[in-house]
């Protein structure tokens, strides 16, 4: 049972973290424009992130060090706090969106006023994170995304052309023209960053020394990132083939969330429709609430100072503060009216900018002999990961020319 | 180390900066601006025969419509704000007034959401409006 419950954080991590609002229209954007084409680079995340979730949760468990110690140790002090502002800047842009989008969703839901659910939303949030046990916090947002569900159940009540759906797993290189192309690889590489956002491996590594993980625990380490990642994969893939069996054939690109969400319900009736604003909702507010915590744990995991959703919240001033002031900040932000699909394609794409900042410093500790012991990366975990780093250079390197030539990926 | 990055940020912002400013459209950025419209008129008549089949909350439908409102705005504002390349005022003024035809329509909609008739009509005109936005797509 403790096993079981023990997946909630992979779950937890996994839907918040790339079923997050930047994820539900981005890849139904993506469906609708390329069809089942951009499956390779779901897979690619797939795979990349399970890497590095297991990576980052082995060095906490082992070395007792989480992934913003890990930084300073890796990139000194002046870099280490370069990645460390970076990293919390976007925490703060990704922590308004997914706030904003709850609103949204709220207001759909409800009919009333959207600032109102805004402050409503974060005042429920913020009394949850301070009144629950760390392991509650996982178990209410790891289990309620998964009403998510309804978006694989109405995929596949589509009745999805699986042939195609494998071809997608090739990469095709060109399109019929540059424009095309560009903007193929524009979502290719922000599908990439999704899948692969920093806050995730940032609570996923504090997670696991939140709940006391010891060495013999690696083994679940593992299957909690590979299932909760292959769950939050297989809802991406809905999302894809959504996109593409619903959208892409009236010529429809998805320029809004709600157009995002009832796709998920739009075989079904009524009840359909609230499951998959539900689900959305719990998958959003599982997105702030990672920011929110992983600016908390970034600071005090970055200067070494006491941390902890588990102690009282007075014995760890710099976290609480720091967490508090994330939401404060992020629905200040959401407040001014900016929408937040606006932020979260900033947050996708400078995120990727960000990326090998975190990533190489965790490779480069999980490959070290002297800190890991018997727990070293084997052979094929350096040349997986070192090739996985590789691409997550490649795609840093693009994605802000890619942002600027295809206009933020306008077809 | 970090001075580059720093350079590399601000050269970044600069860059999208410069982008957000420009005001001529050119004929891929018309071509794009035209796919957005006809994709939102699209999805609007989708979007009413949902509603027609009473699947939708009417908080919902009232909202949804909201936003796609919301959306044709913003899309006539950055047009308004711009002026097409030379050769494509046609075009061009084609698309701005679709885009007036497509808003009126949304707030009609959203009033009538439980009247079939009124939103069998409304999802007529709005066929039109996608026919007019192929013409115009054709012309370019």
């Amino acid at each position: 049972m403790k096993k079981l419950l023990g997946v909630t954080l992979g779950i937890m991590t996994a839907l918040g973290g790339f079923v997050d609002l930047g994820q539900i229209v981005f890849t139904t954007q993506a469906g609708a424009l390329f069809g089942y084409q951009l499956m390779w680079a779901i897979a690619l995340g797939t795979a990349a992130i399970i890497i590095y979730m297991e990576m980052c949760g082995r060095v906490a468990v082992v070395a007792k060090e989480p992934v913003f110690a890990v930084v300073h140790t890796r990139l000194g002090k002046k870099l280490g706090l370069a990645a460390l502002i970076a990293s919390n800047l976007l925490n703060l842009i990704t922590c308004a969106a997914e706030i904003g989008g709850i609103a949204i969703l709220l207001h759909l839901l409800t009919g009333w006023p959207e600032k109102l659910l805004l402050l409503a939303t974060t005042l429920t949030l913020g009394t949850i994170v301070l009144l629950f046990r760390f392991q509650w916090i996982e178990r209410t947002f790891g289990f309620s995304g998964l009403v998510m569900i309804v978006f694989a159940v109405a995929a596949v009540s589509f009745h999805p052309d699986w042939t195609q759906l494998a071809r997608g797993l090739i990469p095709k290189v060109s399109q019929a023209d540059t424009n095309h192309t560009l903007v193929y690889w524009y979502f290719a590489v922000g599908i990439f960053s999704a899948m692969l956002m920093e806050y995730e491996v940032h609570f996923y590594s504090s997670g696991a020394l939140e709940e006391d993980w010891t060495p013999r625990d690696l083994g679940e380490n593992f299957m909690v990132a590979a299932f909760g990642s292959l769950l939050g994969s297989l809802l991406t893939v809905a999302l894809l083939a959504l996109g593409a069996m619903l959208f892409l054939p009236h010529s429809i690109f998805p320029q809004i969330l709600s157009t995002a969400v009832f796709a998920g319900a739009f075989p079904f009736a009524e009840k359909a429709l609230i499951a998959a604003v539900a689900g959305c909702v719990a998958c959003l507010a599982g997105a702030a609430v990672e920011t929110a915590l992983s600016g908390g744990y970034n600071v005090c995991q970055f200067f070494n100072l006491e941390w902890g959703k588990n102690l009282p919240a007075k014995s760890v001033p710099v976290f609480t503060g720091t967490w508090v002031a994330m939401f404060i900040l992020a629905a200040v932000i959401a407040l001014t009216g900016v929408r937040p699909l606006q932020l979260v394609n900033i947050s996708i794409v400078f995120g990727m900018v960000v990326m090998p900042f975190t990533y190489y410093p965790i490779l480069r500790t999980a490959s070290d002999k002297n800190v890991m012991g018997k727990h070293v990366n084997s052979k094929f975990d350096d040349v997986i990961g070192g090739i996985v780093l590789v691409l997550v250079v490649i795609a840093a390197l693009a994605a802000i020319p890619l942002m600027v030539v295809t206009h933020s990926g306008r077809p | 180390m970090l001075k580059a990055i720093g350079a590399f940020v601000l050269g970044s912002i600069l860059a999208l900066s410069a982008c957000s400013r420009h005001k001529t459209l050119t004929r891929d950025e018309l071509r794009s601006q035209i796919f957005s419209a006809k994709s939102l008129a699209a999805e609007t008549e989708i979007f009413v025969d949902y509603v027609r089949q009473k699947r939708a909350t009417k908080h919902y439908a009232q909202g949804h419509l909201e936003y796609l409102a919301e959306q044709v705005e913003n899309s006539r504002q950055e047009l308004h704000q711009s002026s097409p390349v030379q050769g494509e005022e046609d075009a061009f003024q084609k698309l701005s007034a679709q885009f007036d035809a497509l808003h009126a329509e949304l707030h009609i909609i959203g009033k009538k959401l439980d009247d079939v008739n009124a939103l069998a009509t409304a999802k007529e005109h709005i066929a039109r409006i996608r026919q007019t936005l192929d013409e115009a797509n054709s012309t370019i």
